[in-house]
């Protein structure tokens, strides 16, 4: 037998060694949890972190690179075809000028435009819109809008999906006579929507119903909730069978009393992780919907809208269209990590889910 | 066989039908339905021609009249006239077929000839460079937004790289101008093949099977082929049909990125219009488009998964 | 019980083979060290536990190990002259299935689900036998009837899962024996079998054997078959040969103490008990080995010897022996 001994002297506030965070590193989702929890607190405390309104207009300031950018002129020929440019840069130069400043092409009668692209710096770290909007304030209330419309649709749908397959699964206890039917009605159900093309319904809904916040709440509710009532059902089916809901049934318990005492702590688990994996679906098609303009209205910020709103600056302030892209993108990576992660540690069997 | 495919060309029928009666209640929920064709706050129709259009949609009559008269008009092809430029909604829709047929051609041709084979390279050398590679790309499919994808792409492509042209399809067919938006729309697509064609081929080249078809002296190439890939193509066969319904989503958004000018900018356009007999006739379409993929594929299926047709 | 033929040199001859595989866990020692022969027209039964090492001694003699997490550490393998470890994977692929062949135990998932019978059976032999293809259908029947298929020429177009399990399984011995291999490997053939269908499908691998003089090796964990079916028994325990000798001396001379204890396990019909016997206590961890005899913790006769060292064989007749320290 190895001879096992309590070393007395590390006391219980010992720092942790590097191989003892490595350990906790391998284990635990550090990266994502970090991510989403800074998102999450930023996002929430929108106004004590952006440096600016995030409406505010600043003309003088439109179009500043990020910080990192350096100042620069360029000379561009019009094209013939013109979508939406700075007017106002539009000069009338000499062609000795032009080909000076290295414009070889120049010849009479064009049209050059000469933009200037101020140097970015600290004053705002993500740069400025077309309007001079601070990017990074934008930012940070875009992600707190996507964070209560998820938060709000999510919850909303989860109450619902889970209620429905709870209710699903335990069916055949509650109306011993028409259960099974109502179970496989409300499955059928759960069916028919997953073949459902979602932006597009959301669109036909949209014009019928208009663009309002509580449309969006309610499609992004309705893409949260059929996650739920498959899965939820399947945890109800064998947890019905155990002994203690045995026990519970035999000392008179009501039939919803064991579904929300006794079966709903059991489905818990299997319904944490889909949340954590439908979360991400849900960012995504919230920012797809504002992108097309279904979804948060302007000028309230959305990383969606913003990425559209950039589309037309590409060329001249590429970073409009970035920054917000870039966070959609982070979030759902983070997402996704957690989920696995979730999924891996709770509930293996979910693994087809994908 | 035969029967097979006839039992599955009624369902189709049956669940068009359903469709159709969605779509017009649809139109009918809202109260008076001549309201969905003019523009916010009621502009645009003179008092005669508001009473012309309650002629014309029936209004008098029944609703389920109202519904019978708005099928047969939409079976012989009259789907009523755009709001914006009063062009029958067919033609419109007509032209712009054409391009998104042939988007989704393509982006299926990429998610197909990326997803798969890296699916099965990613499974036969697991754990490896490939394999992460595999993994990496799948991950990044599911995980970026499309729409930014494609304007990333034409960001460092078009505008700094000036690789590839901008986007919008030219008049003549011009490889280039696909390249971009065939993989912006086939992507994710392709992530959600490379999954399930790895894991099929993980879970097949375990089985008892391979094991035997090795033990015959079968060399390990067809093993590989014959025997294991025909088995886990199965999965990914069956996903087609969701990723040409995936299709019809990312349609929109890829064509909106790309002044593409096909189905999915003029739903686009008809949401920003608030052009509603445009958007019922593209509802219509896309069901129709829908259905008809999910027979092919099932059919697809049949014919590869001898268990199905003769269980 | 056919004859074995022995003035000839032996068809199959395992020396020290070593298997191991590396786990997470450590490196586990599946094969440690195995030897045995096999004769021309003999029937060979490996017995064992789960965890014994069986299995794996039978995918070794076909290279059929998955190398990235196990290999193949020492040993030689000689079929007909030939040391099938030294052959490159291309010839090792033109030997199974021909001069050596396998059946395998579970007939429901023995057969690839979208191939026709007749594709599965005739790819052995087109793979291994250069005959024209009107022959390869021929050949592929005339195997079919010998494992009495009935109709086989309709039976050829049906797929797996319109056959029942005990043709599926008859189909799979038919492909063993396509090729007329030297040796046929049975990995516990009749497990998913039902107890009818056992006894035909063992009397039809006796018949075959004995038309073609056939080289049988069973790998299972029942006694019965092994009294039906086998010349000579090879007992494993923990990786290693624990006893070897013909039916007759194993069964009435059991000289190790786990082949006593597995004999005693079986429950006989004469017997009237009120408990059956098992073997108390657990098989060793295959990456954790002790240092002495693997059995030594279960074992009713252990010594302190037990625990040191190994135990060499000890012979305990003609063509039996024993590694115990009991015998020394």
């Amino acid at each position: 037998m190895a001879e096992v001994t309590t070393d007395l002297r590390r006391s219980r506030f010992a720092v942790p060694s590097w191989g003892q965070i490595g350990y906790v590193i391998r284990r635990w989702p550090v990266g994502p949890i970090a991510i989403l929890a800074i998102l999450v607190i930023v996002g929430a405390f929108a106004p004590v972190f952006a440096p600016y309104d995030p409406l505010l207009i600043e003309l003088e300031a439109r179009n500043t690179p990020p910080f990192w950018v350096e100042a620069q002129t360029e000379l561009r020929l019009v094209s013939q075809r013109v979508d939406k440019l700075a007017a106002e840069d539009r000069h009338k130069i000499s062609l000795r000028d032009a080909r000076k400043k290295g414009f070889t092409e120049a010849e009479v009668g064009q049209t050059i435009e000469i933009i200037t692209q101020p140097a970015g710096s600290f004053a705002h770290l993500f740069g400025t819109d077309q309007t001079g909007r601070d990017i990074l304030s934008r930012w940070i209330f875009g992600a707190r809008v996507s964070l209560q419309v998820t938060a709000v649709s999510l919850t909303s749908g989860l109450v619902i999906g889970v209620a429905m397959g709870l209710i699903a699964g335990y069916a055949d206890q509650i109306f011993p006579r028409w259960g099974r039917h109502l179970d496989e009605a409300i499955m059928r159900v759960v069916e028919i929507t997953f073949a459902v093309p979602t932006i597009l319904v959301a669109l036909v809904i949209v014009i019928v119903f208009g663009k309002s916040f509580i449309v969006l709440l309610g499609l992004l509710a309705f893409v949260a909730w059929n996650a739920f009532p498959r899965n939820v059902r399947a945890e109800v089916l064998s947890l019905k069978t155990s002994d203690y809901v045995a026990l519970a049934k035999i000392s008179g318990a009501s039939s919803f009393r064991i579904l929300f005492v006794h079966i709903f702590p059991g489905v818990i688990n299997t319904v944490l992780v889909i949340a954590t994996l439908r979360v991400g679906q849900l960012i995504l098609i919230e920012a797809i919907l504002s992108f097309l303009g279904a979804g948060v209205q302007p000028p309230k910020p959305a990383w969606g809208a913003m990425v559209a709103d950039g589309r037309e600056y590409l060329g001249d302030a590429w970073w409009i269209a970035f920054f917000p892209g870039m966070g959609i993108f982070l979030v759902v990576v983070s997402l996704n990590f957690l989920g696995d992660w979730m999924r891996d540690r709770f509930d293996p069997r979910l693994r087809q889910l994908d | 066989m035969s029967r097979f495919i006839v039992r599955r060309i009624f369902y189709m029928f049956l669940t068009m039908m359903i469709a159709t009666l969605l779509v017009f209640s649809l139109s009918r929920i809202v109260g008076d339905p001549r309201l969905l064709y003019v523009q916010e706050g009621g502009y645009g129709l003179s008092p005669e021609a508001w009473d012309a259009l309650g002629v014309k949609l029936h209004l008098d009559k029944p609703v389920a009249v109202q519904y019978l008269y708005w099928l047969g008009d939409a079976v012989t092809g009259d789907l009523g006239e755009s709001m914006l430029d009063r062009k029958p909604v067919w033609e419109i829709m007509w032209d712009a077929l054409g391009a998104t047929l042939q988007l989704a051609f393509f982006g299926w041709v990429f998610a197909t000839l990326v997803g798969v084979p890296l699916g099965v390279l990613s499974a036969v050398k697991r754990g490896s460079v490939w394999d992460y590679l595999g993994r990496s790309v799948a991950l990044a499919g599911q995980t970026l937004p499309v729409f930014w994808v494609g304007i990333m792409g034409i960001l460092i492509f078009a505008v700094k790289l000036e690789w590839l042209p901008v986007g919008t399809r030219p008049e003549e067919f011009s490889p280039k101008h696909f390249i971009m938006p065939a993989i912006t729309l086939g992507w994710f697509s392709a992530a959600g093949y490379l999954r399930l064609t790895r894991s099929a081929m993980l879970d097949v080249m375990d089985s008892e099977y391979v094991k035997l078809a090795r033990a015959k002296g079968v060399n390990a190439t067809g093993v590989l082929w014959k025997h294991a890939f025909r088995n886990a193509i199965i999965a990914p066969l069956t996903f087609s049909s969701l990723v040409l319904a995936g299709f019809i989503t990312g349609a929109i958004v890829t064509e909106t990125v790309f002044s593409w000018p096909g189905l999915g900018r003029l739903a686009f356009a008809s949401v920003d219009d608030n052009d509603f007999p445009v958007m019922v006739g593209l509802m219509l379409l896309f069901t129709f488009m829908f259905l008809v993929v999910n027979l092919l594929t099932d059919i697809l299926y049949a014919y590869v998964d001898p268990r199905i047709r003769y269980g | 019980m056919a004859a074995a033929d022995t003035s000839e040199a032996p068809v199959l001859k395992v020396e020290n083979l070593r298997t191991y595989f590396r786990t997470r866990w450590g490196e586990v020692k599946a094969v440690d060290g195995v030897n045995f022969e096999l004769r021309k027209g003999e029937t060979l039964g490996i017995v064992g536990e789960s965890g014994s090492g069986k299995s794996v001694t039978m995918l070794s003699m076909m290279r059929l190990i998955p190398m990235p997490p196990g290999r193949i550490v020492e040993g030689s393998i000689t079929l007909d002259g030939e040391d099938l470890l030294q052959l490159s994977e291309s010839e090792m692929s033109k030997v199974r299935g021909s001069k050596i062949a396998l059946i395998i135990q579970d007939p429901m998932t023995s057969l690839n689900p979208v191939l026709s019978i007749g594709n599965q059976v005739t790819e052995a032999i087109r793979i291994h036998q250069d005959i024209p293809k009107r022959s390869v259908m021929e050949k592929a029947l005339e195997v079919l009837r010998k494992v009495n298929i009935p109709a086989a020429e309709s039976r050829v177009r049906d797929y797996p899962h319109q056959m029942s399990g005990g043709m599926r399984q008859r189909v799979v011995g038919a492909i063993g024996i396509s090729c007329q291999p030297l040796v046929l490997i049975a990995d516990e053939p009749t497990t998913s079998l039902d107890v009818t269908i056992q006894a035909q499908y063992l009397k039809l691998l006796k018949d075959l054997q004995q038309e073609s003089d056939l080289s049988l090796i069973f790998i299972t964990h029942d006694f019965g078959i092994v009294a039906k079916m086998c010349d000579r028994v090879a007992v494993m325990y923990a990786g290693r040969i624990v006893e070897m000798g013909s039916v007759r001396d194993i069964f009435n001379t059991p000289s190790h103490p786990y082949t006593e204890a597995l004999l005693a396990s079986v429950p006989k019909m004469e017997e009237d008990v009120d408990r059956l016997f098992a073997i108390d206590g657990q098989p060793p961890l295959l990456h954790d080995l002790p240092v002495g005899c693997a059995f030594a913790d279960r074992c009713q006769y252990v010594m302190d010897r037990c625990r040191e060292e190994y135990p060499p064989e000890f012979p305990v007749a003609e063509g039996h022996y024993s590694a115990c320290w009991r015998l020394a």
